[in-house]
């Protein structure tokens, strides 16, 4: 590519010249349309613009502006050639060359930088130069970059029947008119959280659903474009379908440094050190997250899952009787991690089908409100406020000492730093926490509490500040009794200092007596930490280094792994999709085990999804009460509270159908208190069981079958 | 550039069509299947004119489907390399701008933007804009370019354009 150095001369003439203005620098490419110099024949009044046919970078100037230049003489040497720096769909941007013909130089662009355009590359070199500009506006703008989630972040998404009259839910199709409804429902305090934050962080969007999605998403999101801007990158964008970390590097080419992360899952992430592990937002119930990467199915247990959510299918049944054209929900389901209850789909008759599109305009008067207690957007706003905070103290040090020069310090550093501070000092000894045969090192509390900085001990000793008990009665528990020094709290206190980061208030997690022992959970939330990331923390130095050490490697390879395989590697890659697909039959049923051990644990445990619906869950109502208590939210109980506790939904303003009428069904949580006044007509055993349970058991029952067919 | 030529489409007709109205078909279906097309030699057919020419019907054996050549008049745009045309600008980021030229969509480099033009995000929407401030470069604004290359498909067109010329940028 790089030939030899051309010396270009201006058009012979027989005068000298008088070189007027270079428009052009050392470094700059040329090409036959860029006017490199003015210049001006001597005793002749009119400039002239000189440009070359030669395509290539200037290298050296060699006359300077106002110098007279002989006849002849050469003006600036060009190195002819165009690397391709920035290619468009084959297309290269600086000097329009067609690099599908074949004897076209091969291009060195190979970093996606732009979110939405993956098909447009720059060069190594150019992404360098783009990302040092971008990491010295944000330092001058003294923002950091906060890479978005949407599903079950910000957002919940479903694909249920949702009827069209709960308010701040966002109603929309993205295939036409007669694919699926999608029903979105953006967390509390979404707006806020975005505006306020915005200000101090840039924000990208990376999220997992197709683009159409995410653009509808971040329409809804931010309409005006000033949070967003173009900086949304979807499913259709990311190098791999597992992964999220493959497009940073062509992102951020100059590291990730200046970056922060908030998701609901982190394996996306590969448990990258500067994720903040959100808390999942979960509306629907029923519904995961509709964007999940396939193959990589989550493990949150369900009974965490379900107890925040809204069942609407009751709501669904409800409407469907007393007001046919209220109903606005889509026949075809998607299947998948959908696990709807199909009652709601076949009262919906085809005589409805035809007026929901009608309906989707129509009244927004009686809107039923839907109320939640979810305010885990006010605590992240801290959390992120304080890290930009910390950052940004060390960036001012260093400055300081260092000048220009300065380092620009690490996220991935910041924050396990920032957490670990959290509980720093505290001496928490555990108590039925741990079961016998595993050690305390291993266990995923001692994890948990270690990450926020807590130091953990077998035994009380002396200076213990913390005493996590699961029951009263234990020997450890009676002996701190006597030790007023020693603070004694239920687990859920480690587990709410883990998801909100902060020091959280002792007294509103009391170690109460037997009764409620076993709705104390003994493992952390899936969101709280995850064991695979304890071993980043401890190993932390270990771990920097080898974070360099990737980076170090040879930065194409790292930027887009397609661009380094061998036709071996794509061979065998192949070959593992052809396993995989040979494999999925008894992958299918190694899941049937797992489904029954969930049912089981559901029904052991107090806290499962039923019983926290109906209201008859001690365990969880303590909690939430106490968790109440301290909020600004007491005895403030909302529609939803009262809906789920089965209160007379007739007293709430909502109209509900004709509960005398044999064919409603209701449905089986609801037949406690007045629900069950109401409806005496209708035959309907006490059940303990939710629909969606039977479905499941259904669904183990089947593909049992199955298999031994 | 433009130019007016006499094109031909065969236009392939159900049966069901065969009645009375049968040419305004032929001519209603010829115009839907033409403007708006691409093709990769003569550019983006933007309106038929005139048609000239509507070829005796001929049936399909088998099918009974009916195929009329029409020979029409259109007014089709071609861009070419080193043309001058005015574009709105559709998106801007640090590696250039995106720019409509009609149908044709154009990608500029930031290296064939005038440097004293810098990018700056922090503006909403993002624009390109001097130090002075008294030229910026923002989504919809409408911009003269010279296009540099062009990539031609059987089915599209898209160009690669520069503003580094004489009287090239935003026109006010």
């Amino acid at each position: 590519m790089s030939q030899e150095k051309i010396c270009v001369k201006l058009p012979t003439t027989d005068k000298k010249v008088t070189l007027l203005k270079w428009r052009v620098k050392e470094g700059t490419l040329v090409n036959s349309t860029v006017v490199v110099l003015l210049y001006q024949e001597n005793g002749e009044k009119d400039r002239k613009s000189f440009r070359t046919h030669h395509v290539g970078v200037v290298k050296k100037i060699l006359i300077h502006e106002g110098q007279e230049v002989p006849a002849g003489y050469p003006v600036f040497e060009l190195e002819p050639g165009c690397s391709h720096s920035t290619v468009v769909s084959d297309l290269c941007a600086d000097c329009g060359a067609d690099l599908r013909i074949d004897n076209a130089s091969k291009p060195t662009a190979s970093v996606s930088m732009v979110h939405s355009v993956p098909d447009l590359k720059v060069s190594e070199q150019s992404a360098l130069l783009l990302g040092k500009a971008d990491e010295k506006r944000l330092l001058g703008d003294k923002k950091l970059v906060l890479l978005v989630d949407l599903d079950q972040t910000l957002i919940h998404t479903t694909n249920d029947n949702i009827p069209n009259n709960i308010k701040d839910i966002h109603h929309f199709q993205l295939y036409g008119p007669n694919s699926p409804w999608y029903h979105t429902r953006l967390r509390p305090g979404t707006y806020n959280f975005l505006s306020s934050i915005s200000e101090l962080y840039e924000l990208h969007i990376c999220t997992f659903g197709a683009r159409n999605y995410a653009h509808t998403i971040t329409h809804i999101l931010d309409p005006k474009g000033k949070l967003f801007s173009h900086r949304v990158l979807s499913r259709d964008e990311c190098f791999n379908p597992n992964s999220k970390t493959g497009n940073l590097k062509g992102l951020f080419p100059c590291g990730d440094n200046m970056v922060c992360i908030i998701d609901d899952r982190e394996d996306v992430w590969d448990y990258a050190l500067n994720l903040i592990h959100v808390k999942p937002y979960h509306f629907f119930q029923h519904t995961g997250d509709i964007n999940a990467p396939p193959n990589l199915q989550k493990n949150v247990d369900i009974s965490l899952q379900q107890d925040n959510r809204v069942d609407f299918t009751h709501l669904v049944q409800g409407i469907t009787i007393k007001k046919k054209d209220n109903i606005k929900g889509d026949p075809q389901m998607e299947d998948g991690e959908v696990l709807s209850d199909d009652d709601s789909g076949n009262t919906t008759t085809d005589n409805e089908e035809k007026n929901k599109n009608d309906a989707v305009i129509e009244d927004n008067s009686d809107q039923v409100e839907v109320e939640e207690e979810d305010d885990y957007l006010l605590y992240l706003e801290d959390i992120l406020k304080n890290l930009h905070k910390e950052y940004f103290k060390e960036y001012d040090q260093n400055y300081e000492l260092y000048g220009n020069n300065v380092e620009v310090p690490d996220m991935k550093r910041i924050i396990p730093t920032y957490r670990s501070k959290i509980l720093a000092g505290k001496k928490l000894v555990f108590s039925g926490l741990v079961p016998t045969p595993v050690p305390l090192t291993e266990s995923r509390a001692y994890k948990v509490a270690r990450l926020l900085g807590a130091e953990v001990t077998e035994n009380i000793k002396p200076d213990s500040t913390h005493l996590v008990a699961v029951r009263q009665g234990t020997l450890k528990a009676s002996a701190a009794r006597k030790r007023p020094d020693i603070k004694t709290v239920t687990p859920e206190w480690l587990w709410l200092c883990a998801e909100r980061w902060e020091h959280v208030e002792e007294r509103l997690f009391p170690l109460r007596s037997e009764g409620g022992g076993g709705s104390s959970s003994r493992d952390p939330p899936a969101h709280c930490s995850s064991p695979e990331h304890s071993p980043h923390f401890m190993a932390n130095n270990q771990n920097i280094s080898h974070v360099n050490k990737e980076q170090d490697q040879k930065f194409a390879e790292t930027l887009n792994p397609l661009l380094s395989f061998s036709d071996e590697d794509i061979k065998r890659m192949a070959g593992e999709v052809e396993d995989m697909t040979d494999d999925e039959e008894s992958c299918d049923g190694d899941d049937v085990p797992d489904i029954i051990d969930v049912l089981k644990i559901n029904k052991d445990g107090n806290s499962s999804s039923e019983a926290s619906l109906d209201g008859t869950s001690r365990g969880q109502k303590r909690r939430r009460s106490s968790l109440d208590s301290d909020g600004s939210e007491e005895d403030n109980e909302t529609l939803n509270e009262k809906f789920r506790q089965g209160k007379n939904l007739d007293d709430l303003g909502v109209e509900w159908g004709n509960n005398s009428e044999n064919s409603v069904d209701p449905p089986d949580e609801m037949n406690d208190s007045d629900w069950g006044n109401n409806s005496e007509n209708s035959v309907d055993p006490p059940d303990e069981m939710n629909d969606s349970e039977w479905n499941m058991l259904g669904a183990a029952l089947e593909k049992e079958f199955l298999e031994n067919q | 550039m433009f130019y007016h030529i006499a094109l031909e489409h065969d236009v392939l007709l159900h049966p069901r069509y065969f009645g009375p109205q049968l040419l305004d078909t032929v001519k209603q279906k010829l115009y839907r299947e033409v403007e708006g097309t691409c093709t990769g030699k003569y550019g983006f057919v933007i309106a038929v004119t005139h048609i000239d020419n509507i070829g005796c019907g001929l049936i399909l054996p088998g099918q009974g489907f009916v195929v009329y050549t029409v020979k029409y008049k259109a007014i089709v745009f071609r861009p070419f390399k080193g043309e001058v045309l005015e574009a709105v600008v559709t998106q801007l980021n640090k590696v250039g701008m995106f720019a409509e030229i009609g149908p044709l969509s154009c990608f500029i480099s930031h290296h064939s933007i005038p440097s004293e033009l810098q990018f700056c995000p922090n503006t909403s929407p993002p624009c390109y804009k001097s130090k002075e401030e008294n030229i910026a470069i923002q989504p919809e604004d409408t911009i003269r370019l010279k296009i540099v290359g062009t990539r031609v498909d059987a089915s599209g067109i898209f160009a690669i354009g520069t503003l580094m010329d004489d009287y090239l940028g935003l026109i006010h």
